[in-house]
């Protein structure tokens, strides 16, 4: 379990996304050609081999009024960690029982781990056939720094530290937030996926947020995915030609017919 | 519709794992109750079932963002995956199909080695397991994932492993009369009746993924669901899959049953090249079809 | 702002009105988090809904132009509900002033007050003066008579008072009125009167925040103003956590302007002269210098600005070199300037660190404009729209005859200097890197640019070249910037030493100073204040007092008197800024006092002295001739003395409270480009995106900014959109009477339409910070904004216009 913890408090974000850029200029990834994307100011359109972190954007307006709800999806740094569990070389794996990372050196570029990931956090990169996500600034952080997206923040909506005692500041937040008449406000990632190293304040239901409510690791099912699929070479295979085949009932009514090696009837 | 994380290559990947695992299960169970043994399937199986594996291979590597790092992953040890499970399953078993056939060519020239019953005993049943799970593990492969449609439900397995018997089915229909390895008119028959079954079963497997998939819970499921069966994918799903694949190669098992043509009639062959073609279409529907609606918790904006 | 922006964590309720703090503040937007924090209301007053919206905890929408209908309504219901802090609008304000009998306002002659002239466009103002206490003869032993001060009722009953005057005013804007014009709902037009009513209790305060969505309508001034008078009803200036607080777009906008960047201004916003109305300096001396208020030391300002100008050459015996100052014949601003130039009757322009091509109001006048000029320079970081106005799209190069320079400017963290913020703390900042190839920092291209003058008019003997001959131009080769700091802050010329404040400038030409208000924070030569960076904050409040330097004399908080009731101790204990010490019999605290230190909160009003002097001890308002708060304006307003609500100059609907719909002061400068309802029915307005900078060259020439908004779009009403059958993603065309532009639709529930009179009003919004120049494109919102001022400021109307929009 995460020591340190980065929290989102989404109820604070005004989206300013000086967290994309930061995240951007402190791994020198490229901005790219985008185009706007209708009906929303969300841009670049998704997390991407060089856009490791964007603030999505969801209005809604009803009779209670208009809200615009905005929360900045990046790698969460799960502890049970879908794209560490399927990666067939190791490649992606935890450091410091906290950090996921990619080893670039090491990947093959097989993007296993991209079906993986609950979040879409982690994308193929076509320039150097490696899959690239956020490293939560892992190089920053060692040194003592916190990560360039949080130094950016100017909102006060992104902070780094002990987890524990984030969580304690979340739930505060959260009786603040349904006090002030948001039921349905709550924090994410307290244990999702056993813990997750980026834990979100949500002023309202997961779903609002584009998050699954009850996320499951990629591997959750894995057992019974062998067990279906070989039990069916078992059962449905072996059942149509134990049928059809079996051929010692039928072998003295059909004495003359013999198979032929070779040629023609 | 996001960018594919993975194409043809993976789709024609898929759909020759099934082929290779498919073929050779059959060959092998065909004799499996039949009260004699056949070499010659077997040896036809394999002919066939290596080839099509490093073919797979090659499919596989080229894939890959650096195909010449393959061997990490045959360095690692990570059971747990099932994409490094299915590889590691598949180099052995181009290995042991390798042996099998070079088994073969000796055998041609009537040298008998010794031991070699033994051998070739553990080898063909080495060789069924291997099968099995080259089959499976693809399907495994993709519910291991966070795509909805893959993941939503534990249906893919079964619905890929029927799928592979039934163009193993086929395909030892077609490549026996290509290579002029002359079926008698029983097997012939018996195969074509289980391609049926295999296809009745497959039927009913897509029916209830698409049912359980539209009244899934898992957010996006039913619009996964509506994915396939209306729009990007409902015309390959419905065209290729259930009529070319599956609803048209049962007619015809059927109009067999009733006509009976001579079996080496160059019309026996059309309802197992449809289920071939049925089956590369289905692969197409489920990985694209996969990737329609992005990851569980990253909606489309 | 009067007070700053740490200040705003001290608030209970917030107002950000006309202004997207968020989006276009987002760093310093942390002090208003940091206030909801703690528990403060956050409102936010807006045509559409922003990412200042989405945080705050009240939303309310209003048509673009109905400002003052809206605050006017908050003024009637803080007035009709007893919602004011009675003890500090009587003490502080000039609520109880009696004004002339003869005062009539738009009550009582349908839209217009007393002494309107048609054939002018233009008031006189006489019939708004103050009355007066009757003359005294002056007191035994003195020559001169007493002052006389403006009558007052401290009762506030007297019908002429400004209190009575201001309450029948905004009774006309009770809220089923106000609802009707801004189409605001009125149950949350009476939320927003209610939550910020609040503020009107003693120990409250709530801090108002606004840009541009006040200041850019032909009732700019009026609008600003209007927040002021509630402000000073609910007793929220001069406390910490109040104010009325100017959210400045740059920077450095706040220092620009306090030197002298408006046009009818010299540095420290003393008045320019003008050569009819005062020929020498005795006339401009005698007219411009009040006997009350701090201003009565105008001419030590004055004298000691020529003095710093020509130096040695300003003499006692040339009226301080006062000819060779250039006067005022004309205004000088925005718009008159670029109908000068297209009127052919300006020949070069120099632009710097602006992008007019882009930013100024009806783009076909300014582009045509600049290409009547003889030569253009324009110095900038990047290509510009302005230097690239002669290869625009749709133009001939080959008929633009007017020659362009392009100079390459050094950024801002690649060259030294100050830098004035919002809160007008002047900050020095030290050069990080060297700027790329031959890009120059300002300073040293106008330091070339006055030597090479100087070069060419070196042999003249004429007088005429005098003033350039003479200019004190001093800075070295450098040029120096504390050299042109320590000349800012001024010399004491007698002792040769750096001036320790403006108190000790002199009108005797021993004193020199280039910005008064400016003068103490570099006190001595090893001092420059600026630069402090002591971030120690022993109040708990966000003083900061030795962190860069606030003018006037390093002043957090204007007005500050005003933080304590009239008896000297503070409104609100937590909160305090200074009191009354009785022990010391001065004024202490953690704030630097805005008032006479030693004066006492009992002291009486003396007739016989001049200046500060003569003011009393609850007079907290020392730049103002009665000590007092102006919530009526007898002066200095050109529109009227309380703000009245008149339409924009182009707009959906009639003035529902007066038959003059458009702002009787205003000019109108090209009256056949007006566009009406029959082709135009829609409000438009125009606005900023955090993502990018002003005129856009700064941020549309990074790649990781323009990735963010890569396109010029609309932002249009679900309900708008389905009525034209436009969906998110097409391209639509925007047309107004001026021009047309097309960007890309941007179908959302943020704008919503409003009811007025019953009609169905739409409004859309674009954002202007596109153009032709860069790695992004499109064209500039402004293409389709009127020509047309602020009756006080010419402040184009770039917030509120008529146009429609089409599918492209």
């Amino acid at each position: 379990m995460a020591k340190n913890a980065m929290l989102i408090d989404t109820s604070k974000c005004i989206a300013c996304r000086g967290c994309q850029v930061a995240c951007k200029e402190w791994n020198d990834l490229r901005a790219g050609k985008t185009k706007m994307i209708p009906g929303t100011y969300q841009n670049p359109p998704a997390i991407a081999a060089n856009t490791w972190t964007i603030v999505r954007y969801s209005e809604k307006s009803d009779d209670n009024g208009t809200r615009w709800l905005f929360r900045k999806e990046q790698c969460l740094h799960c502890d049970q960690a879908s794209c560490v569990e399927v990666c067939p070389t190791g490649a992606m794996a935890k450091h410091y029982d906290e950090f996921v990372e990619v080893d670039q050196e090491w990947c093959i570029g097989c993007r296993y781990c991209v079906q993986a990931c609950p979040f879409g956090a982690v994308q193929f990169d076509e320039t150097t056939g490696t899959v690239k996500k956020c490293t939560l600034c892992i190089d920053r952080v060692l040194t003592g720094l916190e990560p360039a997206c949080v130094k950016a923040c100017p909102s006060g909506a992104l902070s780094f530290g002990d987890r524990e005692k984030l969580l304690t500041v979340a739930r505060g937040r959260v009786d603040t937030l349904r006090a002030r008449g948001s039921g349905s406000s709550g924090v994410y990632g307290k244990d999702e996926l056993g813990g997750l190293k980026v834990i979100y304040i949500l002023n309202g239901p997961p779903v609002a947020y584009g998050l699954a409510p009850n996320p499951q690791v990629a591997t959750a099912s894995l057992s019974s995915s062998w067990l279906s699929g070989l039990l069916a070479t078992g059962v449905l295979a072996s059942l149509p030609f134990w049928f059809l085949f079996r051929r010692k009932r039928e072998l003295a009514a059909e004495t003359q017919e013999v198979l032929p090696t070779t040629g023609g009837e | 519709m996001d960018e594919m994380v993975w194409g043809w290559k993976i789709t024609a990947y898929i759909w020759i794992a099934g082929l290779a695992g498919g073929t050779y299960m059959c060959a092998i169970l065909v004799n499996l109750w039949d009260g004699r043994w056949h070499r010659e399937s077997v040896r036809a199986a394999t002919f066939l079932t290596v080839p099509l594996l490093l073919i797979g291979a090659a499919l596989l590597t080229a894939d890959l963002g650096q195909p010449a790092r393959f061997w990490h992953l045959l360095a690692a040890w990570r059971p747990g995956s099932p994409m490094w499970l299915g590889t590691y399953v598949l180099v052995l078993g181009s290995i042991v199909g390798g042996g099998l056939i070079i088994h073969e060519a000796i055998d041609a020239f009537k040298v008998r080695l010794p031991g070699a019953d033994t051998l070739e005993f553990l080898v063909t049943w080495l060789g069924l397991i291997f099968a099995a799970v080259v089959a499976t593990y693809v399907a495994v492969l993709l519910t291991s994932t966070s795509r909805v449609f893959w993941s939503a439900t534990p249906l893919l397995p079964a619905l890929f492993v029927v799928s592979a018997l039934s163009m193993g089915a086929a395909t030892i229909l077609i490549f026996t009369r290509f290579l002029n390895l002359q079926l008698s008119e029983r097997m012939a028959t018996r195969l074509r009746q289980a391609d049926a079954i295999f296809v009745v079963f497959e039927l009913a497997i897509l029916a209830a993924l698409m049912v359980t998939l539209v009244f899934s819970s898992t957010p996006l499921a039913s619009k996964a669901a509506q994915d396939i069966l209306i729009a990007p994918l409902g015309p390959a799903f419905w065209l290729g899959v259930v009529v070319v694949g599956l609803i048209a190669p049962l007619i015809i098992e059927i109009l067999v049953e009733r006509i009976k043509p001579k079996t080496m009639a160059p019309v026996m062959l059309v309802g197992p090249i449809l289920v071939l073609i049925g089956s590369l279409v289905l692969r197409y529907v489920v990985v694209f079809g996969g990737q329609t609606q992005a990851w569980i918790s990253r909606p489309p904006v | 702002m009067t007070n700053h922006w740490i200040d705003v964590k001290n608030a209970d309720v917030i107002l950000v009105f006309g202004s997207n703090a968020a989006e276009n503040h987002p760093v310093s937007f942390g002090w208003v988090m940091d206030a909801v924090d703690k528990g403060a209301k956050l409102i936010n007053v807006d045509p559409r809904f922003t990412r200042t919206s989405s945080v705050a905890h009240l939303y309310a929408p209003l048509r673009s132009g109905s400002d003052i209908a809206f605050i006017g309504g908050m003024i009637n219901y803080v007035i009709q509900n007893k919602r004011y802090n009675e003890e500090y609008v009587v003490s502080y304000t000039n609520a109880a002033t009696i004004v002339s009998a003869d005062f009539k306002g738009p009550g009582d002659l349908d839209g217009l007050f007393v002494g309107y002239n048609e054939k002018n466009r233009a008031y006189d103002a006489s019939k708004w003066q103050y009355q007066l206490e009757p003359e005294q003869p002056p007191p035994e032993g003195a020559t001169t008579k007493p002052l006389r001060f403006p009558r007052e009722d401290r009762t506030l009953q007297d019908s002429n008072c400004v209190f009575q005057l201001m309450k029948k005013h905004y009774s006309r804007y009770d809220p089923d009125t106000v609802s009707r014009i801004t189409g605001t709902p009125k149950e949350v037009f009476l939320k927003v009167c209610e939550l910020y009513a609040s503020t009107g209790e003693p120990e409250k305060a709530g801090s108002i925040m606004y840009a541009m969505g006040q200041t850019q309508h032909t009732v700019g001034t009026q609008n600003v103003r209007a927040l002021a008078i509630l402000q000073l009803l609910l007793g929220n200036i001069g406390v910490a956590g109040g104010g009325v607080n100017a959210l400045r777009g740059l920077f450095n906008v706040q220092g620009s302007t306090d030197m002298s960047l408006l046009s009818n201004m010299l540095p420290g916003y003393i008045g320019l002269p003008e050569q009819a109305k005062h020929p020498r300096l005795k006339d401009y001396i005698e007219k411009e210098t009040p006997a009350v208020s701090y201003w009565n030391n105008k001419p030590a300002f004055f004298v000691s600005l020529l003095k710093a100008w020509w130096g040695n050459a300003a003499t006692k015996e040339n009226d301080f070199a006062y000819d060779f100052l250039p006067k005022g014949n004309g205004n000088y601003s925005w718009i008159p300037l670029f109908e000068a130039m297209h009127a052919g009757k300006i020949n070069g322009l120099i632009v710097l660190g602006q992008n007019p091509a882009v930013s100024g109001a009806d783009q076909s006048v300014v582009r045509a404009a600049l290409g009547k000029l003889d030569w253009l320079v324009v110095s900038d970081l990047w290509e510009t729209e302005t230097m690239s106005f002669w290869k625009r799209p749709g133009v001939n190069p080959a008929q633009i005859r007017t020659e362009v320079f392009a100079l390459p400017a050094a950024a801002s963290v690649e060259r030294s200097g100050s830098v004035t913020n919002s809160a007008r703390w002047i900050m020095w900042r030290w050069k990080a890197i060297d700027p790329p190839g031959d890009a120059k920092p300002d300073l040293w291209m106008l330091d070339r640019l006055y030597k090479a003058i100087r070069k060419a008019y070196k042999d003249s003997t004429t007088p005429k070249d005098r003033p350039i001959l003479d200019l004190n131009w001093s800075y070295g080769d450098g040029p120096e910037y504390d050299a042109v700091a320590k000349e800012v802050n001024g010399y004491d010329l007698s002792q040769g030493k750096l001036a320790p404040g403006f108190a000790a400038l002199k009108a005797d030409g021993t004193t020199s100073c280039g910005n008064w208000i400016y003068s103490g924070f570099y006190p001595d030569g090893n001092t420059n204040k600026a630069a402090g960076r002591d971030n120690k904050d022993p109040s708990g409040l966000g003083f900061h007092p030795g962190w860069g330097f606030a003018w006037p004399a390093n002043r957090r908080i204007l007005y500050n008197r005003c933080s304590t009731k009239p008896d000297g101790t503070p409104w609100n204990e937590k909160k305090k800024v200074i009191w009354w010490d009785a022990n010391q019999k001065k004024w202490i605290g953690n704030d630097v006092p805005d008032f006479v230190p030693t004066k006492a909160p009992d002291a009486k009003r003396n007739p016989q002295a001049l200046g500060l002097a003569a003011l009393g001890g609850t007079d907290a308002f020392i730049m103002k001739t009665d000590g007092k708060g102006w919530t009526f304006a007898p002066a200095g307003i050109v529109d009227g003395p309380l703000p009245e609500h008149y339409e924009p100059l182009e707009s959906p609907v009639g003035n529902a409270l007066s038959q003059v719909n458009f702002n009787p002061a205003s000019k109108v400068w090209r009256p056949d480009e007006v566009g009406k309802t029959d082709k135009f029915p829609i409000v438009g307005t125009t606005y900023r995106l955090s993502e990018h900078m002003q005129a856009g060259a700064m941020s549309r020439n990074l790649p990781w900014l323009a990735e963010l908004m890569p396109e010029l779009f609309v932002e249009i009403g679900t309900e708008l959109a389905s009525e034209k059958g436009i969906k998110s993603g097409d391209l639509v065309v925007v047309r107004t009477a001026r021009g047309e532009v097309t960007g890309t639709a941007l179908v959302t529930t943020r704008f919503k339409p409003f009811t007025i009179e019953g009609k169905i009003i739409h409004q859309i919004g674009i954002p202007w910070h596109f153009g032709y120049v860069g790695i992004i494109t499109g064209d500039s919102a402004n293409v389709l904004t009127p020509h047309v001022g602020d009756a006080n400021t010419m402040m184009p109307e770039y917030k509120a216009f008529l146009c429609n929009v089409e599918k492209a």
